[in-house]
C-alpha cells in the first residue's frame, strides 16, 4: 500500500465541513507544505481539511483567526458555544481546538482525543448536524453554530444507534465509540437506508484499534432499520 | 534499567492459605479473602476489624458489586469476573455491578502474585478463586436465610437460590438477598480447608456461564460516561504536555530555553524529568493551565539535546547486529534442547533453511498514554489506566522519591491496552510535574509522543534450519530467535525463566511458542538477546508477545518443509501433531481445531481462481502451559503487482470452557484482525535512533474498508477455560504468508508482507 495515498484517501472521504470554518485569505499558499498542495485541486474539502491540520501545528495562525464574537473579560478570553442546545461560556482563545474546550472547559469527556490530526475520528462531534473532527475545528470557527456531542445525541442515551451499539455489543475498550456513533449519526440523519459500501465509505476515517468494525456495521444497519420502521410508523399515525 | 525501583509487596498471595470472610460492613455485606494468611474466626465476628480483601459486596438494596483487580482494556474482564461470581452466588445478573480495584496486594492475581493483566491469563487464573468466592457468599446467605425463615439448618439443602432470592419451596417462604443483608445475620468465616471443600457447580449445572449476558461496561461506552484515565479531572489541576527527544532512548537534555513559552498564556513551568527509574530519557514537561496552552508552551520550548549512544542507529543496523549474533555459536541461551540436532541435520536427506524477520510494531491504543498525579499529604495518588499496578506504582514512587507503600493507584477504564499499559513511563512526567508545581497535574501524550516513545514489539530476526529424512519427515529443527528482551527490561527476576543449558535466566517472552506441540525428535530453540536493539528500542509486550513472531517463523517453515517434501501443508501438520510424549492432549486439540478451520473454509475442496490461494497455520499461544488451540485458514487474492487482498479469515479456537460466547467471538475476531493488521499494514522503523512514524498517516492500522469477512468457530469441550484475547493474533500472519505462497508461489519471510516483497518473490 502506498501510505501517502492512503492518508489522502481518508482525507477525501471524510465528510467534514471544515471548509466553512477557515478564512482562506489569512494564509499564504507558499507556506503550505507540499503534501497539502498536492491534494487534488478539485477536492476543496480535503484541501481545507489539510490546511486546518497544518494550521493548528503552526502557532502563527493564532493571530489570523477571525474572532469577532470574542469579548474580553479581564484577562480571560471568553467564547460562547452553543452545545447540546445550551449556550455555554468557555475560557478559551479562538484558536483553541474545540475538542479541548469541550473536554476541559465544559468537562464533557465523552468526546475523545485520539490523534490531534484528524486521522482517527475519536473526537467527532456535530456542527450544524455535520460530523467534524473537533481536534481540527477551532473554537473561533463555531460561533453561532450548533454543536452536538455524544452527551447530547439523545436525551437518555437512547438514540437508535446507541441502542443498536448495545444490542450488537459493539464496544470493546470503547474509547473510539463516541466518535464512531457521532460519525454514524451524521450518515443516518440523511440516509436511513445505507448500503454496506456507503457505510464503509462514511466510516473509514474512524479508527478502532480493537477492530470492532464488523459490529459497527451491523449496529448501523440495525439502527437504520429501526429508524425506517419508526418513520413508517410515524407516517401511518399521521394519516 | 530500573535499578532504583524495588517492587514492594510482591508477597505470596497464595489464597489456599487464607480464610474467606463474609461480614457485615458499613455499606452492607462484604465478602473476600482475609488480608493476612491464617486469620482466625475472631476477626469475622467483630465487624470493626473486618478488613478482608473485598472481592465483592452486597448492598442493602441487593446490588452486588464485584471489585475487579484486573485491568479492563476492552476484553470485558470485569464483567467476566462478575459473571463467574454471579454463577455460584445465585444472583440475578441485573443486580451485578463492577468496580475497578486500586493497587493493593489484596488484589494480586492469585496465581501470579502481582497485580498484572496480560498473557490472556485472567480468566484461567481467576476462575476457581472467583467461583469459590461466589459459592461462599451463597452458602453464607443461605444459612442466614434459613435461620431467619425458621428452617432448621439440616433442611438448608432444600433451599433454592436463584435470581437473588433464597426460596424454601416446601414452606413457600423466601427472602431476597437484600432482605438477608439487611437482617445482618450473614456473617461467616470459611477456613482455607472449608473453602477448598466447597463443591462447585459442574458444567451441566451452569445457568450463567456459557451465556452471553449483556456486558456491564458497554452502556457507559455508548453515551460518553465511561471514565478513562484521560478523563480524570481534579480540583486545582493543571495540565502537562510532554516534549520528547528525537532519539527513542538514551538522549539527555542539555538546556531548555523557555523564554518563548513564557509568553504563552497560562504557562506555569517547564519541568525537566530527572528519571532515576530510567524509564524515560531526555523528557521535558510543559505545564500550563489548560492542555491546549500546555501544547502551545511545549511547542515554544527550545531544547538542546545530547542524542546519546543510540542517536545514529537504524532498523537496518539492528538487523545486521541480530544476524551477527545469530552467527556466533556461543551466543544466547537454550529454551529447548531436545535430542541432537547437529547429528540429525548431518544425516538428514534434505535440509531446509530460512530466515524470518519482523519489524518494529507500535501498540497505538486509541487513548494516548496519560496519567494524573496528586500529592496529598504523604500520599501520592496516581490516576491512570494501567495493566501492571504493582510495578507501575513502584515506578511512580521511584519518580517521586518515596516508598511505594505511599502510592495509591486509581484504576480507570483503559482506552486500549494491548500490552502498552503494562509500562509505567506515563507515571514519571505526571509525578515529577506534580511535585515541581505543587498541584495535581494531568499529563497527556500527543499521538506523536505516544508513537515515537512506544515500548514497541521488538524487531526480530529468526533463523530456522530443518532436517528431513528420506520420507520427508521432520527429524530436526534448529530455531534461533534474536530480539530485544521486553520482559527482562522489567527487572523482575520472577518473570524470567532458567535456560536449559544453565547459562542463566532467559526472557521466555521472546521465545514462547517455539516450544510447539509438533513431535520433532531433535529440537533446539535458542534465545539470543539483541543488546543493541534492547538499548535503542526499549521493547514491550504487544498483544500476543513472542508467539506473534515465533509462530510466524515456525508456521511459515512448516509450509516450506511440506513444500520441500511434496506434501499438503495441512496434512503435514496433522501428521506432526501425533500427540506423542509430552505433546499428548495438546497436539490432538490443536489438530482438531485445524480440521475444524479447514472444514469451515472448504480447504482443499474449492477450485480457486488464478491468483487466489488458501494457507493454513495452527498455534498453541500463549505459553505452552497456558495454551489455547487456534487454527486459521486465510483465503487471499494476489494481484500481479503483488498486492495482497485478504478475502476471508476462518479461525477455529478451542477454549475449553466458554464463560461468555459472544465476548469470545468479539475477542477472537479483534485478535485475528490485529494479526492481519500486523501482517500487512503496520510497520515502524528506526532511523537516527528515533521512530520515524508519528501518527496514523504513516503508521496505518487496519481500517473498516480493509476488513475481510472473519468466520469463527469456538470449540468448548469442557476443559478448563483458556485465554482468548491474544492467541488469534499469532495465527494470522503465517496463514496469510502461506496463502500468498499457495496463490502465486511467492514466499515472503518478512513482516509486514508488502506488495514489493511479494512481487520480488514472484519473480524469483
Amino acid at each position: 500500500m502506498k501510505r501517502a495515498h492512503f492518508a489522502q484517501r481518508i482525507l477525501r472521504q471524510r465528510p467534514c465541513r471544515n471548509a466553512q470554518q477557515v478564512n482562506l485569505k489569512t494564509y499564504s499558499p507558499r507556506s503550505i507544505p507540499n503534501w497539502i498542495a498536492s491534494q487534488p485541486q478539485g477536492d476543496h474539502a480535503a484541501r481545507q481539511l489539510a490546511l486546518t491540520r497544518w494550521a493548528t501545528s503552526h502557532p502563527q495562525r493564532e493571530k489570523a483567526v477571525v474572532s469577532g464574537f470574542m469579548h474580553r473579560q479581564g484577562k480571560k478570553q471568553m467564547a460562547t458555544l452553543n452545545i447540546n442546545g445550551q449556550n455555554k461560556s468557555v475560557d478559551a482563545a479562538a484558536d483553541t481546538p474545540l475538542l479541548w474546550a469541550i473536554r476541559e472547559q465544559l468537562q464533557m469527556t465523552g468526546t475523545k482525543f485520539g490523534c490531534g490530526a484528524g486521522l482517527c475520528g475519536a473526537c467527532t462531534v456535530h456542527v450544524n448536524g455535520e460530523a467534524v473532527r473537533s481536534c481540527q475545528t477551532m473554537v473561533g470557527d463555531v460561533a453561532g453554530k450548533k454543536i452536538t456531542t455524544i452527551e447530547g445525541l439523545s436525551a437518555k442515551g437512547d438514540h437508535p444507534l446507541q441502542k443498536a451499539w448495545i444490542a450488537e455489543q459493539v464496544p470493546q475498550c470503547g474509547y473510539c465509540q463516541s466518535g464512531q456513533i457521532m460519525q454514524a449519526a451524521s450518515l443516518l440523519s440523511k440516509n436511513t437506508n445505507p448500503t454496506k459500501d456507503e457505510i464503509v465509505a462514511h466510516m473509514d476515517g474512524n479508527l478502532c484499534r480493537c477492530m470492532t468494525y464488523s459490529r459497527i456495521q451491523k449496529a448501523i444497519m440495525r439502527a437504520a432499520s429501526e429508524m425506517r420502521t419508526a418513520s413508517v410508523a410515524g407516517e401511518r399515525r399521521a394519516t | 534499567m530500573n535499578s532504583h525501583v524495588k517492587l514492594s509487596d510482591v508477597q505470596s498471595t497464595d489464597l489456599s492459605r487464607r480464610s474467606f470472610l463474609v461480614g457485615t460492613a458499613a455499606a452492607g455485606l462484604a465478602l473476600g479473602y482475609s488480608a493476612v494468611p491464617g486469620i482466625d474466626t475472631a476477626f469475622a465476628a467483630t465487624p470493626a476489624n473486618f478488613d478482608p480483601s473485598v472481592w465483592y459486596s452486597i448492598a442493602p438494596d441487593g446490588i452486588v458489586t464485584v471489585t475487579c483487580g484486573k485491568a479492563d482494556m476492552g476484553q470485558h474482564i470485569a464483567s467476566t469476573m462478575a459473571q463467574i461470581v454471579c454463577e455460584e452466588l445465585g444472583a440475578n445478573w441485573k443486580d451485578m455491578r463492577v468496580q475497578l480495584a486500586s493497587n493493593d496486594p489484596k488484589f494480586n492475581d492469585p496465581v501470579l502474585g502481582a497485580q498484572i493483566t496480560g498473557g490472556s491469563w485472567s480468566t484461567m487464573m481467576n476462575f476457581d478463586a472467583m467461583s469459590r468466592a461466589g459459592a461462599a457468599g451463597r452458602i453464607a446467605l443461605t444459612e442466614a436465610a434459613a435461620a431467619s425463615m425458621g428452617v432448621p439448618p439440616f433442611y438448608k439443602d432444600e433451599l433454592v437460590v436463584r435470581d437473588s432470592v433464597v426460596t424454601h419451596p416446601k414452606s413457600k417462604k423466601s427472602m431476597t438477598f437484600a432482605e438477608i443483608v439487611k437482617s445482618g445475620k450473614a456473617t461467616k468465616t470459611f477456613t482455607p480447608d472449608e473453602l477448598k471443600a466447597i463443591k462447585l457447580k459442574t458444567a451441566d449445572q451452569y445457568t450463567l456461564i456459557g451465556v452471553s449476558v449483556p456486558q456491564l461496561d458497554i452502556p457507559s461506552k455508548t453515551n460518553g460516561t465511561a471514565k478513562y484515565g484521560i478523563d480524570v479531572m481534579l480540583p486545582g489541576m493543571v495540565h502537562g504536555a510532554v516534549v520528547t527527544p528525537p532519539v527513542r532512548y538514551g538522549a539527555t537534555v542539555k538546556s531548555v530555553d523557555d523564554s518563548e513559552a513564557k509568553k504563552v498564556k497560562g504557562f506555569v513551568k517547564a519541568v525537566i524529568l530527572d528519571d532515576k527509574t530510567a524509564t524515560t530519557t531526555g523528557w521535558v514537561v510543559a505545564v500550563a493551565d489548560t492542555y491546549a496552552n500546555a501544547k502551545r508552551a511545549a511547542g515554544a520550548l527550545k531544547i538542546a539535546y545530547d542524542g546519546g549512544p543510540n542517536a545514529k542507529l537504524s532498523s537496518e543496523q539492528l538487523f545486521t547486529e541480530a544476524k551477527r549474533l545469530q552467527g556466533l555459536h556461543d551466543s544466547g541461551q537454550f529454551f529447548v534442547k531436545d535430542g541432537d540436532t547437529r547429528a540429525a541435520l548431518g544425516t538428514a536427506a534434505k535440509v531446509v533453511e530460512a530466515e524470518y524477520t519482523t519489524n518494529i510494531n507500535i501498540h497505538a491504543p486509541m487513548e494516548p498514554m496519560n496519567a494524573t498525579a496528586e500529592f496529598k499529604g504523604d500520599i501520592l495518588h496516581v490516576y491512570s489506566g494501567n495493566q501492571f499496578a504493582t510495578r507501575s506504582g513502584a515506578i511512580a514512587a521511584g519518580a517521586a522519591g518515596i516508598d511505594p507503600k505511599f502510592v495509591v493507584m486509581h484504576q480507570m477504564w483503559l482506552g486500549g491496552g494491548f500490552g502498552r499499559r503494562l509500562d509505567a513511563d506515563m507515571m514519571v512526567p505526571a509525578v515529577q510535574a506534580a511535585k515541581a508545581v505543587g498541584k495535581p497535574v494531568k499529563v497527556i501524550y500527543s499521538r506523536e509522543n505516544d508513537m515515537t516513545m512506544d515500548f514497541s514489539r521488538p524487531l526480530t530476526y529468526q533463523k530456522v534450519k530443518a532436517g528431513l529424512d528420506a520420507d520427508g519427515r521432520l527429524i530436526a529443527l534448529d530455531h534461533d530467535v534474536v530480539s530485544a528482551w521486553p520482559t527482562e527490561r522489567w527487572g523482575i527476576p520472577d518473570f524470567l525463566s532458567p535456560s536449559v543449558d544453565k547459562k542463566g535466566p532467559l526472557d521466555a517472552f521472546t521465545v514462547n511458542g517455539a516450544d510447539f506441540f509438533y513431535t520433532v525428535p531433535n529440537h533446539n530453540v535458542r534465545a539470543i538477546k539483541n543488546e543493541m536493539a534492547h538499548n535503542a528500542t526499549p521493547s514491550g509486550q504487544l498483544r500476543s508477545v513472542a508467539p506473534g513472531w515465533t509462530f510466524w517463523a515456525v508456521e511459515s517453515m512448516i509450509d516450506e518443509i511440506a513444500q520441500a517434501s511434496g506434501k499438503d501443508p495441512a496434512q503435514y501438520r496433522i501428521e506432526l501433531l501425533d500427540g506423542k510424549g509430552a505433546n499428548a492432549g495438546g497436539a490432538q486439540r490443536l489438530r482438531n481445531t485445524l480440521l475444524a478451520a479447514m472444514g469451515m473454509a472448504g480447504y482443499g475442496t474449492k477450485q480457486l481462481p488464478k491468483g487466489e490461494g488458501m494457507g493454513v497455520a495452527c498455534v498453541s499461544s500463549q505459553e505452552r502451559a497456558t495454551a489455547s488451540w487456534t487454527a486459521c485458514v486465510a483465503h487471499v487474492a494476489v494481484s500481479p503487482s503483488g498486492e495482497v487482498k485478504v478475502k476471508k479469515l476462518t479461525v477455529a479456537t478451542d477454549v475449553g470452557t466458554q464463560v461468555h460466547p459472544d465476548n469470545i467471538r468479539a475477542q477472537v475476531e479483534g485478535a485475528a484482525l490485529w494479526g492481519m493488521s500486523l501482517a500487512l499494514f503496520e510497520k515502524a522503523t528506526l532511523k537516527d535512533g528515533g521512530i520515524e512514524q508519528t501518527n496514523f498517516d504513516t503508521y496505518t492500522p487496519l481500517r473498516m474498508s480493509q476488513t475481510p469477512e472473519v468466520a469463527i468457530s469456538v470449540i468448548a469441550n469442557g476443559e478448563k477455560a483458556t485465554g482468548v484475547g491474544e492467541p488469534a493474533v499469532t495465527v494470522v500472519a503465517p496463514a496469510i504468508g502461506n496463502a500468498v505462497f499457495n496463490a502465486v508461489g511467492a514466499r515472503v519471510r518478512s513482516l509486514p508482507i508488502t506488495a514489493e516483497a511479494v512481487k520480488a518473490a514472484m519473480k524469483a
